[in-house]
C-alpha cells in the first residue's frame, strides 16, 4: 500500500475539527481538513453583516449563505430549516400526513425532511466555523452528577432513561482547562464555586479562568437582589437559588487581534466585531503552523473502510462551486491518511455514515446499530414578562447571567432538569421586538398581546409607551434536559427522489418528548410564576396550541405539546394562580411550546460497551481504530448545559489519543 | 422631490414620530435618510404619498390652528378631518403608518397592493435606516448589532435620558406601561 496523503483527516471546520487540528499540527502532524461549506477570510465578516443588516428577518441563519429562501433541492450545503421562520410552510394537515413521504415542512423550503411525530427545531451553519458564528458563547462545564445519572438517580429503576457515560467528571477537568483558554472564557471560578459547589460544579485545583467575568446587566442585578438565597421554590425541596454570572466564550479584555465586547446584543446573529470566540479562530491558530491544509466547498460522500474490524482506507468528497445558472461538481476525490477524523456534526455525520455502505449491506462504525439514534436538543421554555420597574434591555451581550443552582437535584429520577438563561434583549427572541410591538402601537393591533384596546399612537404617546415597553421586558429561557430515545433519530432514505443539490440524501428525522422532558417543562411554568410573583412582575407568555392558516382555519401547532402533570398546577397556592403570573392566563394549563436551542447532541454516543455504544471513551469508534467521531454527537446525555464546551474538552481528549496512536505507528 | 415636499415630509414625520425634527432630519446630514424614505414613499403608493402631503399641508393651514395631537389624529385616521367631518382616505393614512414603521424599524410595509409589490411585503430600505430606527432611540439603546458604547456599559442605566435621544423635551420616561388590561385579548 502506498503511503497516506495525510497524517490525519478531518471531516468539518466548527469547534472540535479546528481543535483536533491546532493540537496536533502543533505536534508536527500533516493534516487535512475538509469543509462542506465556503472558507470565510475575515473580509467575508462585513458581508455577512451586511446581509444581517438588510434581511428582513434577523434569524440566527440570517447573515450566511445560502439565502433565506433557497430551495435545498438546488443547494450543495442546504441549511436545516429553522422551523418558526418557515411556519408558513406547515400543511394545516400536516398531523394527519405524517408518513408515507409526507414531512410536517415543507421539502422545497425544509433540507431535513421531518417524520415528527414532533418537530426538530434546531440548525446549523455549513460554512467554516460552522455555527459558532451564531452561538452565544455559554461556556458551562458539565455537573458531578450529569456524567452518572443512571447510578446517581436511576440504580433501581431499570426504566430510568438516563445512562452513565463512560467518564466522569474528574477525567475532564483538565480538558475543561484547555477548552477554557484556547476558547478565551471570561468568568471567575471563586464566584463559580461559590454558590455552585453545592450541586457539583469542579474545578482543577488552584485553576483561574483566562479572563474576568462579564459584568452583569442592570436586569441581572435587580433579579438576583429578588431571588437569591431563596430556599422555598416548590418542586425543589429547599435548594438555594442564585442567580450567578455566566461564563462566557467573550472577550472581556482584548485577545489578540479581537476586541474586547462592546455589548452589541447580537452575539446571534452575528458579532459584528469578533469579540466572541468561533471555530474560525482557532482554525486561523493551526494554519499558521504550516502543516494544515483547508478545503472548503468540498463535500464527503463517503468513508471508506473494508468491514468491521478494518481500519478506514479513505474518504471520497466533491468540490462544489456555484456556477452562474447551476452547481458545478468535480467527479469524486480520494483522500487517505493514517487518522481519519469526522467533526460533521450530530445530524451531518450519522448521514454521511450511513451513506458509507462497506458493500455487505453494513455502514461504517455501526455494528451497535446506535448509529442516528438518540439525537437531543434542549428544548426550550421561554417565558417573558414585564417588569415593574424599567430594567433597560435591548443592551449589553445577549446573556450576562443564569440560575445554574437548581441543575442538579434527587428531583432528576422523575422528571426532567434544567438550567435558566437571563436574556438581556427584551421580548427580541419571544415575539420578534422591536417590530411587533412597534407595529402593534402604530397599526393598531395586538400581535405582541400587549395592545388589547388596538390604540394606534404616534408622537410623545408612541414614545412613551414603547419607552414604557422596551425597558421593562426580559424573557428566561430554560434549557430542558431531554431524555435519549432510540427512535428519536437521523437516517437516510434513498429511494424517496429527494436529495440535495449535490444529488445526495437528506437526512430524514424522527423526533419526539419524552414523558420525563415534558415533566421538566411542568416545574419550569411553576418557576417562572414564582419568580414573577417576587419581582412583581407580569407574565406575557403565550404556549399557542394552534396555528392560523392563510384562509383562517385555525390546525395544530407542531410545537406545542399537553399539558403532562395537570395535578402538579391544581395543587398550588391560590397566588400562583393568578392570570397575571401565568402563562397565557391559565391556572392550569393546557399545554406548552418549545424552541430549538441548536444544540444539537448525541446520534452517535460514546459508550464503556461497543454493543450499545458507536464509540470510546476517547470518541474511537468501536468498529475502525483509526476512525474517530468527535463532537457532541458523542454525548450519551444533554445534561442542562450548553454543550459547546464540553465538546470542545472532549476534542482536546481526542487530540491526546490520537497524538500517542500516531505515535505508536510512526 | 421638490424642497417644498421635502420640508413638508420632514415636518409630518416629526410630528408622527414624536421625535425632534433636528435630530431626525438635521441640516448638515450625510445619511439622508429624510430624502431616501420620501423618495421611498413616493415610489411605493401611487400617487397617496403626494395626496397625504397635501392633506397634511392643508390641516397645518387650518384656522384657527389644529393642535399638533389633533393634526397627528386625522392622519392616523383617529379622528376625522375637522374641515369636513370625515376621516381621510383610508390609504393615505396607511401611507402615513408606513412611514412612521420605516422611521421606527428601517422597513418600509407595503400598505397596499401595487405594481411589484403586494400589500404586506416588507424591505429594509438601507442598512442606515435600520441602524437609525427610532425603536432603538426610544428604548434608550442602540440598533443590535450596532453598539456605540463601550466594555461593561450594560451594567448601568442609560447616560442619555429619553428626552435626549428623541430630541423631545415633552416626553416622560419611566411611566408605567398601558397593557389595555392584561388578558383581554388572547
Amino acid at each position: 500500500m502506498s503511503d497516506p496523503d495525510y497524517d490525519i483527516i478531518i471531516v468539518g471546520a466548527g469547534v472540535a475539527g479546528p481543535i483536533i487540528a491546532k493540537e496536533l499540527s502543533q505536534a508536527g502532524a500533516k493534516i487535512l481538513i475538509i469543509e462542506g461549506g465556503p472558507e470565510t477570510p475575515p473580509t467575508n465578516r462585513e458581508e455577512y453583516m451586511s446581509n444581517f443588516l438588510l434581511n428582513t428577518v434577523k434569524t440566527p441563519e440570517s447573515p450566511y449563505p445560502p439565502g433565506m429562501g433557497a430551495n435545498p433541492a438546488k443547494e450543495a450545503t442546504p441549511r436545516a430549516t429553522i422551523a418558526q421562520t418557515f411556519g408558513n410552510n406547515v400543511s394545516p394537515t400536516w398531523h394527519a400526513d405524517l408518513g408515507a413521504g409526507n414531512y410536517i415542512y415543507n421539502a422545497d423550503v425544509s433540507y431535513l425532511l421531518q417524520e415528527g411525530p414532533q418537530p426538530f427545531l434546531s440548525g446549523y451553519e455549513r460554512i467554516t466555523g460552522g455555527t459558532t458564528w451564531h452561538w452565544l458563547g455559554t461556556s458551562l462545564r458539565f455537573l458531578e452528577h450529569d456524567f452518572t445519572m443512571k447510578s446517581t438517580y436511576g440504580a433501581d429503576d431499570p426504566d430510568y432513561p438516563m445512562p452513565d457515560w463512560p467518564i466522569v467528571v474528574d477525567d475532564l477537568l483538565d480538558a475543561y482547562g484547555r477548552a477554557e483558554h484556547e476558547i478565551g472564557v471570561s468568568a471567575d471560578v471563586s464566584i463559580q464555586t461559590k454558590e455552585l459547589a453545592q450541586i457539583g460544579l469542579k474545578y482543577s485545583d488552584g485553576y483561574s479562568y483566562p479572563m474576568q467575568e462579564i459584568p452583569p446587566s442592570v436586569l441581572d442585578v435587580q433579579i438576583a437582589a429578588a431571588l437569591n438565597g431563596f430556599q422555598d421554590f416548590i418542586n425543589f425541596e429547599g435548594q438555594q437559588v442564585f442567580v450567578t454570572s455566566t461564563p462566557a466564550g467573550r472577550n472581556s479584555q482584548p485577545d489578540g487581534n479581537r476586541r474586547t465586547c462592546a455589548g452589541n446584543t447580537n452575539c446571534i446573529p452575528i458579532c459584528p466585531i469578533q469579540a466572541k470566540w468561533d471555530g474560525t479562530v482557532t482554525l486561523a491558530g493551526a494554519q499558521s503552523t504550516g502543516n494544515v491544509t483547508l478545503k472548503s466547498q468540498c463535500v464527503v460522500t463517503k468513508v471508506v473502510s473494508a468491514g468491521y474490524g478494518q481500519p478506514v482506507t479513505g474518504i471520497e468528497y466533491i468540490h462544489w462551486e456555484n456556477g452562474p445558472t447551476k452547481i458545478t461538481k468535480s467527479e469524486p476525490i480520494t483522500a487517505t491518511a493514517k487518522i481519519y477524523v469526522i467533526a460533521a456534526h450530530a445530524i451531518e455525520t450519522p448521514k454521511l455514515m450511513l451513506m458509507s455502505d462497506m458493500g455487505n449491506g453494513q455502514t461504517v462504525a455501526n455494528s451497535s446499530d446506535q448509529m442516528g439514534r438518540n439525537l437531543m436538543d434542549h428544548p426550550l421554555y421561554l417565558s417573558w414578562s414585564l417588569m415593574p420597574e424599567q430594567i433597560f434591555g435591548f443592551r449589553g451581550p445577549l446573556t450576562t447571567s443564569g440560575i445554574e443552582s437548581l441543575r442538579d437535584g434527587p428531583f432528576r429520577s422523575d422528571r426532567a432538569a434544567w438550567r435558566c438563561e437571563i436574556g438581556n434583549e427584551g421580548w427580541n427572541f419571544a415575539i420578534g421586538d422591536p417590530w411587533t410591538t412597534v407595529s402593534d402601537f402604530v397599526d393598531g393591533k395586538n400581535a405582541s398581546h400587549t395592545n388589547a384596546n388596538m390604540d394606534r399612537l404616534f408622537g410623545a404617546g408612541l414614545i412613551e409607551q414603547l419607552n414604557s415597553h422596551f425597558t421593562r421586558q426580559w424573557r428566561m429561557g430554560f434549557l430542558v434536559e431531554q431524555t435519549p430515545e432510540a427512535d428519536s433519530r437521523v437516517t437516510i432514505n434513498r429511494d424517496n427522489g429527494i436529495v440535495d443539490g449535490l444529488h445526495l440524501p437528506r437526512p430524514v428525522i424522527n423526533y419526539k418528548l419524552s414523558e420525563y422532558t415534558r415533566r421538566g417543562f411542568a416545574s419550569a411554568e411553576v418557576f417562572s410564576r414564582q419568580v414573577y410573583q417576587m419581582l412583581g412582575a407580569t407574565n406575557f407568555t403565550r404556549n399557542a396550541q394552534n396555528l392560523t392558516a392563510a384562509d383562517g382555519t385555525e390546525f395544530p401547532n407542531p410545537v406545542w405539546f399537553e399539558n403532562p402533570d395537570r395535578d402538579m398546577f391544581e395543587a398550588l397556592p391560590d397566588a400562583l394562580k393568578a392570570p397575571e403570573l401565568c402563562a397565557n392566563g391559565q391556572a392550569v394549563p393546557d399545554g406548552f411550546t418549545y424552541f430549538g436551542a441548536g444544540h444539537l447532541v448525541g446520534t452517535y454516543r460514546m459508550g464503556s460497551d461497543a454493543h450499545t455504544s458507536v464509540v470510546d471513551s476517547h470518541s474511537r469508534s468501536w468498529d475502525h481504530n483509526n476512525l474517530f467521531l468527535v463532537g457532541d454527537g458523542v454525548f450519551p446525555t444533554i445534561t442542562t448545559a450548553n454543550p459547546t464546551l464540553t465538546l470542545a474538552a472532549l476534542a482536546m481528549r481526542t487530540a491526546d489519543a490520537i497524538k500517542a496512536q500516531l505515535a505508536t505507528t510512526l | 422631490m421638490s424642497n417644498s415636499d421635502q420640508k413638508t415630509f420632514n415636518a409630518m414625520s416629526a410630528l408622527l414620530t414624536g421625535f425632534s425634527e433636528q435630530l431626525i432630519a438635521p441640516q448638515v446630514d450625510p445619511i439622508g435618510l429624510p430624502k431616501l424614505f420620501l423618495q421611498w414613499a413616493t415610489d411605493h403608493s401611487g400617487g397617496d404619498c403626494a395626496n397625504l402631503l397635501a392633506t397634511f399641508a392643508s390641516l397645518q393651514a387650518v384656522v384657527p390652528a389644529l393642535s399638533t395631537d389633533e393634526i397627528g389624529s386625522v392622519i392616523m385616521g383617529v379622528s376625522p378631518d375637522p374641515t369636513t367631518g370625515e376621516p381621510i382616505d383610508e390609504n393615505q393614512t396607511a401611507v402615513a403608518q408606513a412611514i412612521l414603521k420605516l422611521w421606527y424599524l428601517g422597513s418600509w410595509y407595503q400598505p397596499f397592493d401595487i405594481a411589484g409589490a403586494a400589500k404586506g411585503k416588507e424591505t429594509v430600505v438601507s442598512d442606515q435606516a435600520y441602524i437609525k430606527g427610532l425603536a432603538w432611540q426610544s428604548m434608550q439603546s442602540h440598533a443590535m448589532g450596532n453598539s456605540t458604547l463601550t466594555f461593561g456599559y450594560w451594567d448601568k442605566p442609560p447616560a442619555a435620558s429619553l428626552q435626549v435621544t428623541t430630541g423631545n423635551d415633552e416626553v416622560s420616561a419611566g411611566g408605567p406601561p398601558n397593557t389595555s388590561g392584561w388578558g383581554a385579548s388572547a
